[in-house]
This record gives structure tokens, sequence and C-alpha cells, in this order.
């Protein structure tokens, strides 16, 4: 069939915009094929004229989805196998980016205090704004990658028992995600904050238009014991992964969680406890130099310790008894 | 009928239609046939196939070993010849088993069904 060469370039251009997309080798192959498909569908229509061309490209579709079906190639960056999986990551990954971000920026503005509060105000919502793409980004890219190194996802057993399937929750006996996720955060954040800047736990005096820091822990002590001090905060990470992971309190979870609230009791008593020594044991005499308090506030400062000491046995106890009761609640059910 | 009854009416005929095309396309390609041949044809058969779908699915039947392919260069154009391979036949054979079990179920419950009209 003869056409006119404007209406030949048309097709050049779209068999060239097909091809272009497909494997090398098949290129001339499909080439050939198209462009005898398009003389017969012009024929078939009985010109060839430039409206014709148009007509006939327009029937087979945009060049790129024609390309999509010639390939059969994955038209998904994530597909269903990971898609969850993706989705729980990502949010954990920026809700901890935004929180840190936050806290970091708010520690950096009080330590330091900005001269412009607007231009600090852009810079911050800069900043957590440039960290949370770069975290979106980076989380997509790597399940990008795994969608395609892997066959099938690691995710999922290839056989699966209807048998092990777990009971629906109880009422109470469910863990919201939310919940572990945000001890996650938290957690990770407080292991960041001590290992990088213990000095930020003080308080704050203003003095002469600066502040003054006033370390609550004793550093050399406290770096002294810093590893430990990492295990301890560990076991609180493990603990919230094993309730994400179980998403309902059952009596095995509980019993790990009680044993684990029990070597995290013992280390925390050694660590910070009243006999520990981490704490700074001048705190209240060098606040006191500027705020001249008596001597009962440096007797209160002595007892922290043993108070704090004391709320955290009792938020462990009760962590426990609570899991207990709840795995228990399961098992009846 | 709404138009969001419609839109789902449509993907439900093209789901419908999907699944059938090959059994279509292979049952013409017991004899060599290019592409534009079947297109043709199918549409004469009302079961109107596009051509962008139909040429991407025979390249996917050649490659899946139920069609061989040849370039025709003696006629006035080249043109490239599908046909079924030993293979494809077999699969021809059970899926037209397939569709006539599949067939006579279905019409049997559309019967059913109508003897259950209210």
């Amino acid at each position: 069939m003869s056409h006119d060469t404007q209406a030949g370039d048309l097709i050049n251009r779209y068999v060239y915009q097909v091809v272009r997309r497909l494997p090398q080798s098949q290129r001339a192959d499909i080439e050939a094929e198209l462009r005898g498909l398009i003389d017969d569908m012009l024929s078939a229509r009985g010109g060839g004229s430039r409206e014709d061309v148009i007509a006939v490209l327009r029937e087979l579709g945009r060049p790129s989805e024609l390309a999509a079906r010639y390939s059969g190639a994955r038209r998904s960056l994530i597909g269903p196998e990971y898609y969850d999986t993706y989705l729980l990551v990502l949010r954990i990954v920026l809700a901890a980016v935004a929180f840190g971000m936050t806290v970091a920026q708010a520690i950096g503005f009080v330590a330091d205090a900005p001269a412009s509060i607007p231009a600090a105000v852009g810079g911050f919502i800069a900043a957590i704004f440039a960290a949370l793409v770069q975290a979106f980004a980076w989380v997509t890219a790597i399940f990008a990658v795994f969608e395609r190194c892997t066959k099938g996802s690691p995710f999922k057993d290839s056989e699966w028992d209807p048998k092990e399937l777990p009971p629906v929750p109880e009422k109470n006996t469910a863990i919201p995600r939310s919940e572990p996720i945000a001890g996650i955060v938290f957690t990770v954040l407080l292991l960041v904050l001590l290992n990088a800047a213990p000095q930020l736990f003080s308080a704050y005096i203003p003095e002469n238009g600066s502040l003054r820091m006033v370390p609550v822990f004793d550093l050399d002590v406290f770096y002294r014991q810093l590893p430990l001090i990492d295990v301890l905060i560990c076991v609180g990470l493990v603990k919230e992964a094993l309730k994400l992971a179980a998403g309902r309190y059952t009596l095995p979870l509980s019993l790990a969680l009680t044993a684990l609230n029990i070597v995290s009791l013992v280390m925390f008593i050694l660590l910070f406890g009243p006999a520990s020594g981490v704490w700074n044991p001048e705190f209240m005499a060098q606040i006191g130099t500027e705020w001249s308090l008596s001597e009962t506030a440096a007797q209160l400062w002595s007892l922290a310790p043993i108070v704090l000491t004391g709320l955290v046995i009792l938020g462990h106890v009760i962590e426990s008894v609570q899991a207990i009761l709840r795995g228990a609640r399961h098992r009846a059910a | 009928m709404t138009e969001d009854v419609q839109g789902v009416l449509a993907s439900l005929q093209q789901e419908l239609r999907r699944g059938a095309i090959v059994l279509c396309v292979l049952s013409l390609l017991n004899r060599p046939r290019y592409g534009y041949a079947l297109v043709e044809y199918l549409e004469k058969s009302g079961m109107p196939v596009e051509p962008g779908t139909l040429y991407p699915l025979l390249r996917r039947l050649e490659k899946q070993g139920l069609l061989t392919s040849e370039w025709e260069t003696s006629g006035p154009k080249p043109r490239k010849y599908y046909v079924m391979s030993e293979a494809g036949r077999e699969v021809y054979r059970l899926l037209t088993s397939d569709w006539a079990d599949m067939q006579a179920a279905i019409n049997d419950l559309i019967r059913e069904g109508k003897n259950h009209e209210p």
C-alpha cells in the first residue's frame, strides 16, 4: 500500500516508539510484523492518506501500551506479594523519621536559640520534609529491588496450613499495631539520644543570655555503663518487636514479655538504681548556685533514683500482670 | 442502567471474553494464518479482537510453545504465518473439552435459574 510521505513518517515514528521499549533481540521481528499489520489495516480502510494512518494508529493504541502488551513486563513497582509488608515498614520508618527529626530539631532550638523564628520554622519544615522524602525513597527503592530479585515473597510460606491459622483475637487480646510501632519509634529515639548526646539530658539554666546545662547523669559513670544501657534498651526493642509480630496477647507472648521484663528490671536497677552512681550527685548543688535551692531540694534529688526505680518496678509489674491476664484469657477463649 | 453499572458490565464482558479468545485463535490456527487474516476472520465470526491485543497474544503463545511461526516472503507482502505446534494441538484438544463441559454446566445453571424465577 502506498501512502504519502507525511503519513509514512507517522508510521515510522509510531513503530519506533513501540520497538524502542522492547528487547533488542525482538525488535526487528516485531517491527516487520507491526508494519505489515499497519499496512493491512490501511488496505482494509481502502486508503493510505494521513487521516487513514492516524485512524489506524489510534486503533492500535498508545505505543507504550502496545509495547507493554508485547513485552508482558511487570507493570508495577511493588506487587501484591510485598505490598502489605511495604506499607507496614514505610509507616514505621516515616513515623520514626518524623518524630526523630522533630525532637532533634526541637532540642537544637533549645540548645541554640534561633535568631529569627519564621526562618527557623521554615527550616524546620524543610528539614522534616526532606528527611521524609529520603526515607520514602529508600524504603520504596529497597522493596522495588526485592520485588525484582526474588521469586515469590520470603514473607509467605510456599505451603500454608489452615490448621495453623491463629484464632480471631478476643476483645482486649488484640494488640493494635500502632502501639508497638510507637514503642519502637520512642525506643530508637532514646537509643540515639543516649548514645549521641547524653549531655542533652540536662537542666537548662538561663545564664547571661545563654543556657548553662547541668547534666542529669554523671557522665563518667554513664559512658562506662553505656554498652549495658544499650543492651537494656535493645531488650525493650525486642519486646516491641515481639508484640508487633504476634499481633495479639497469647500465653507464650505474655510469658516471653514477663521474662524480658524481669531481665530489663534487674538491669535497670543495676544501671540506674540508687546504688548505680549514674546520677549526677552534684545536680542540685550545681542548679542551686543559680536558684538558691534549699537543703531539702538536695535531699529530694537523692531520693529521685529511689522513686524512679519504684515507678519502673511498678510499671514492669503492671505490664507483666496485664500481659499474662490477657494471654490467659486468649488461652481460655 | 447507570453509568457505574455500565462500567462494571463492560469490565465483566471483557473478562469473560479474555480467556475465550485463546480458544478462538487456536481453533483457527490448525492451518497457517497471518495476524491480520485472524483479525478479519474473528470479526466476521462475531468475536472481534483488537489487533493490538491479538498480535502480542500470538507472540506469547509462540513463546509458550503452543504456536510456531514462519515468515512468508514469496507473496506481494512479507507476512508472518502462525500455526499450532504439536503441544498446541494437545492443549487445544484439552481446552475444547473443558469448554464443552463448562458450557454444559453453565447452561444447566442458567436453566435452573430460569425455572426458579419468581
